[in-house]
């Protein structure tokens, strides 16, 4: 009988119910699909670390060291030691200014640290079979089967590879971001390989797979021993370590959003039955009358929330698996991987599934529980009936105000915790919708930022600085280091650069003035670390193993990441370098200069065309974002007025019977709730600033760019247009309603 | 003649059979009148009342206010007969319960081309004590009060009252009575009052029975009494 009762209820209120699995499916569908498409890239990046030997840190020399040694250090230090050799070969021969030349790393396929893998085609059989990173060979238009020529040498693409080394197929390690049109990894045989190498530049680094511990005293013994230019352990290492950054964010963002949207779904809800019950509080007491108990009853109400959430988990799911399907091409766009199997974890479980069908359960019994436990005879005499009156009613006196005022502030003041829902509703809708806006603003204004602000067309910074001499004409020497200073217990890295006094590129008066110590920090660095002028900070050279304090005295006037800045003599100084110490230049055009000579390379057009290739990515998960953030605002606004409506739908008639009209009924009852989402929308704006902050902190910290979390005016408008456009949008559905309200509605109460 | 009823249908079909809520009922009121209609539970009266209110809309047959036809008229055009010439009192008052006294009144007092002042409504129902007071914190007769109050405020020309003492004791449906008197007294209001209680017939100037939807009875009480002069 329950069950039946419960199939005409949902059947009745078949736009209500549909509404609440509606938001249920939209907050599974977000944390399953997140949690599922990140979870399974971040455990298949593990694995593929794991199976395929992911160095554990690299170092470079100056020179190399021989075969002896390497068995001296392995047998020492108890790690692995693999010489890693590569070569780049140009694409395009002609200019060797090109901007946009196309370089391919070649790299032997054969190896024991950092194997790559094949993730389609055939393996190397012939010497000059290569296996080609499918970025770049998606971006250069070349298939498996085609040819190459690098290096004068036609080679036979016969399969797409990839080496956990260059899972973010960086050029430099230091580089920005990723550009697959212009550089692409290529795996060839060791046959091939030493044919190449005769006369050619080779990069030689070293990998090593061992504990932390061991890789330390490693480092010391380098030092102290060899020529070390760079020693570089995995967690630092932006190649291999920066897509669990990128994962992680929009992982935890998917179940903060889907967690709170849940709660909230379930505070409606409640706030549905419990109006149910007020309504049939006195058959509830004739039924405890008649020996019901609490139980009984509280088991049919908690059938309906329990229906609904299984409902909802069971097509969000469903839903999220798809999404994640979506979601894992984003990772796809950014990263190199073999195929990663989508997976269930427990953690997708706990948080998809589980923590949703607790939260709805538990908040719908709080509140139907508290609802059933009145007397028999107060539920009889309906004393706890609609025609109550709280306390804040009737502190609201209102007097000055006009009729219409004080009916419609009286009315919401009746329905304070649909009004809540509503703003807690509005804020989830206005949140997204705001997350959304940041993001596109905050990347938009990063590329106006790079445009305007980065004043160099390209940076070179050299791995040994006597290299810089053949070039140094060609451009304004320079220094720029990578240093770690620690922050709220974390180390963290940021590039200090040194400008010289009256510089082509730089125009900060500010750093003629500069003591021996002191430094100019960029807005981005202020925010992201949230370090104020004034504040010291420790550098640490880990290659030197040394720690310099220095004072941080001001902002620099250019921004295009989180960096120091300061001139070239306090440079010098802070690290105890002679006076003419330098080992970057700016340029104002490319300089064809090897790439083995560099420890990186900024370029002002390769960085912005990356950052528009992001914007590109970005633009989609904005596009998803802002899809939600509007179904949430006009499902949210419509049920909860849709509620209220149905509560007053007795008063509603009693008004038409008076003589109201259509458009006075909706003035009464329809009008003046946007106050209640213009609350959320004051405060979802530094939630969404909050959030956005959160997750570009969380997918920059180990890289050296920034996107300072900002929104337009513009942008505002806009999200407030959407919020005004919902509650227009949900207000004329529920116009129908009032409408269709009959006036024998109010001849049919008894109360 | 204020109001003209004449051979009103209102039928349901309930399958193949049709059900005759009114049927074929004609009646006159004059302008002023106190009329009582009196009948069994089903018979027809709220039906009636509710066609004569512009609340449902008949089958067939002719409601003539003033001289003009009301049947032929829209939902739109039926909202505007309410609210300019039609008051209702109903068994279950019906108030607005997060309202009070005064504002119960109030939402009807924005409705009248020529509203009645309200404080001088609240006095003449004798709630002027209690016009702060909310609903729930009145009696069942005090809370009619503000019902009669309520359809009364936007000075209609026609009150339409159903079973209004139905859910009142002796003492105050007594009371409610001797307040619909004086109004009709006072406004010259017309009222077309429907009960089960025979007694009430007594204070109208004109009684009608109905029985299964037809008027069996329409005769002119020739023995009027006073409001407070009826027992039962």
């Amino acid at each position: 009988m329950n069950l039946k009762r419960l199939l005409r209820d949902l059947s009745h209120n078949k736009v209500k119910n549909i509404s609440f699995i509606l938001l249920i499916i939209l907050s599974i569908t977000v944390i399953i699909g997140f949690n599922r498409s990140m979870g399974s890239y971040i455990k298949a990046v593990n694995h593929f670390y794991d199976t395929h030997l992911a160095e554990d840190a690299q170092f470079t020399l100056q020179g190399e060291i021989s075969k002896r040694k390497e068995a001296y250090l392995e047998s020492h230090f108890k790690v692995l030691i693999e010489k890693s050799k590569s070569l780049d070969a140009n694409l395009d021969k002609s200019s060797i200014t090109k901007e946009n030349k196309r370089v391919v790393r070649l790299i032997i396929q054969d190896k024991v640290l950092n194997q790559p893998t094949l993730i389609q085609g055939a393996p190397l059989s012939e010497k000059n079979d290569i296996w080609l990173d499918p970025k770049f060979a998606a971006a250069n238009g070349y298939q498996v089967g085609d040819y190459i020529i690098l290096l004068d040498i036609p080679f036979h693409i016969v399969g797409y590879g990839i080496s956990p080394d260059y899972v973010y197929t960086l050029k430099n390690k230091n580089d920005m971001l990723n550009a697959p049109n212009t550089f692409g990894v290529g795996y060839i045989t060791n046959e091939a390989y030493k044919k190449l190498e005769s006369n050619r530049s080779i990069t030689t680094t070293y990998s090593i797979k061992s504990q932390e511990g061991e890789l330390n005293n490693l480092k010391k013994y380098l030092e102290k021993n060899t020529e070390l230019l760079e020693f570089v352990l995995r967690k630092d290492n932006p190649r291999l370590n920066t897509v669990f950054n990128d994962a992680e964010g929009p992982k935890q963002m998917g179940i903060v959003i889907g967690t709170m949207l849940i709660m909230v779904v379930a505070f409606i809800i409640s706030i549905s039955i419990k109006n149910n019950i007020t309504a049939e509080s006195q058959t509830i007491g004739i039924l405890y009358a008649q020996g019901f108990n609490k139980t009984e009853l509280l088991s049919y109400y908690m059938l309906l929330p329990s229906l609904l959430i299984i409902i909802g988990l069971f097509v969000g799911y469903s839903c999220g698996i798809i999404l994640s399907e979506v979601l894992i091409r984003f990772m796809e766009v950014q990263y190199t991987m073999p195929y990663v199997p989508l997976q269930n974890s427990s953690q997708l479980m706990f948080f998809g599934i589980i923590l949703p069908f607790i939260l709805t359960v538990l908040i719908t019994y709080l509140s139907i529980s508290n609802a059933l436990s009145k007397t028999p005879l107060s539920l009889l005499r309906g004393q706890f009936s609609k025609n109550n009156v709280s306390f804040l009613e009737k502190k609201l006196t209102l007097k000055k105000l006009s009729f219409l005022s004080r009916f419609r502030i009286k009315d919401m003041a009746r329905e304070w915790t649909s009004m809540l829902a509503l703003i807690l509703g509005g804020f989830i809708g206005v949140f997204i919708l705001f997350t959304a806006f940041y993001f596109n603003d905050s990347i938009k204004g990063y590329i106006n930022d790079l445009k305007n602000n980065l004043p160099y067309d390209s940076l070179y910074t050299f791995i040994n600085p006597k290299d810089l001499n053949k070039y140094s004409k060609h451009g304004e020497l320079t220094s720029l280091k990578n240093v770690k200073f620690s922050i709220n217990g974390k180390e963290k890295s940021v590039p200090i650069q040194g400008i010289i006094p009256n510089s082509d590129f730089f125009n900060i008066p500010a750093l003629n003035t500069l003591q021996g110590n002191e430094v100019l920090m960029t807005s981005s660095f202020k925010n992201k670390y949230k370090i104020e002028v004034g504040s010291f900070i420790t550098l640490k050279d880990e290659m030197k193993a040394k720690e310099y304090i220095v004072s941080i005295v001001g902002i620099a006037p250019y921004d295009y990441g989180p960096y120091l800045f300061t001139s070239m003599w306090s440079f010098n100084q802070i690290f105890n370098l002679h006076e003419q110490s330098y080992n970057a230049l700016f340029t104002h055009a490319p300089l064809n200069i090897p790439s083995k000579k560099l420890a990186s390379k900024i370029s002002h057009s390769e960085t912005i065309t990356s950052v528009t290739n992001m914007m590109d990515m970005m633009n989609v998960m904005i596009i998803i974002l802002i899809i939600c953030g509007i179904g949430i605002l006009i499902t949210v606004v419509y049920l909860l007025l849709h509620m209220i409506i149905d509560k007053s739908k007795i008063n509603i008639s009693m008004v038409k019977i008076f003589g109201y009209n259509d458009q006075e009924v909706s003035k009464l009852y329809l009008k003046g709730n946007f106050i209640f989402l213009f609350i959320s929308f004051l405060v979802a704006l530094p939630s969404g600033y909050l959030l956005t902050n959160y997750f570009f902190t969380n997918i920059f910290q180990d890289m050296q760019h920034y996107f300072m979390p900002v929104i337009t005016l513009r942008s505002m408008g806009i999200c407030l247009g959407i919020l005004a456009l919902s509650y227009l949008g949900a207000k004329l559905l529920l116009k129908k309603s009032v409408n269709r309200i009959a006036l024998t509605e109010a001849l049919k109460n008894r109360e | 003649m204020f109001l003209e009823v004449q051979d009103l249908v209102k039928s349901y079909q309930t399958g193949e059979n049709a059900f005759f809520a009114v049927n074929q009922a004609t009646l006159k009121m004059e302008a002023g009148e106190i009329v009582v209609i009196l009948g069994p539970s089903g018979s027809g009266k709220s039906t009636l009342l509710n066609l004569i209110g512009g609340l449902e809309k008949a089958t067939s047959g002719s409601i003539k206010i003033e001289g003009n036809e009301i049947c032929n008229l829209s939902s739109k055009q039926l909202g505007i007969y309410r609210r300019n010439f039609v008051g209702f009192v109903f068994q279950f008052y019906n108030l607005i319960p997060n309202l009070t006294v005064r504002e119960n009144i109030e939402i009807c007092a924005h409705l009248g081309k020529n509203p009645l002042a309200i404080d001088t409504l609240i006095d003449k129902v004798g709630l002027h004590a209690e016009s702060h007071k909310f609903p729930s914190q009145l009696s069942g007769g005090q809370q009619q009060r503000v019902a009669v109050a309520r359809a009364l405020v936007k000075n209609p020309k026609l009150l339409l009252c159903d079973e209004p003492t139905g859910a009142l004791d002796y003492k105050t449906s007594k009371e409610v009575l001797e307040l619909f008197e004086e109004i009709n007294k006072t406004y010259n209001t017309t009222m077309l009052m429907i009960t089960h209680n025979d007694a009430i017939k007594d204070m109208s100037h004109r009684i009608i029975r109905i029985k299964d939807g037809r008027i069996t009875h329409n005769t002119l009480n020739t023995h009027r009494k006073h409001a407070k002069d009826i027992d039962w």
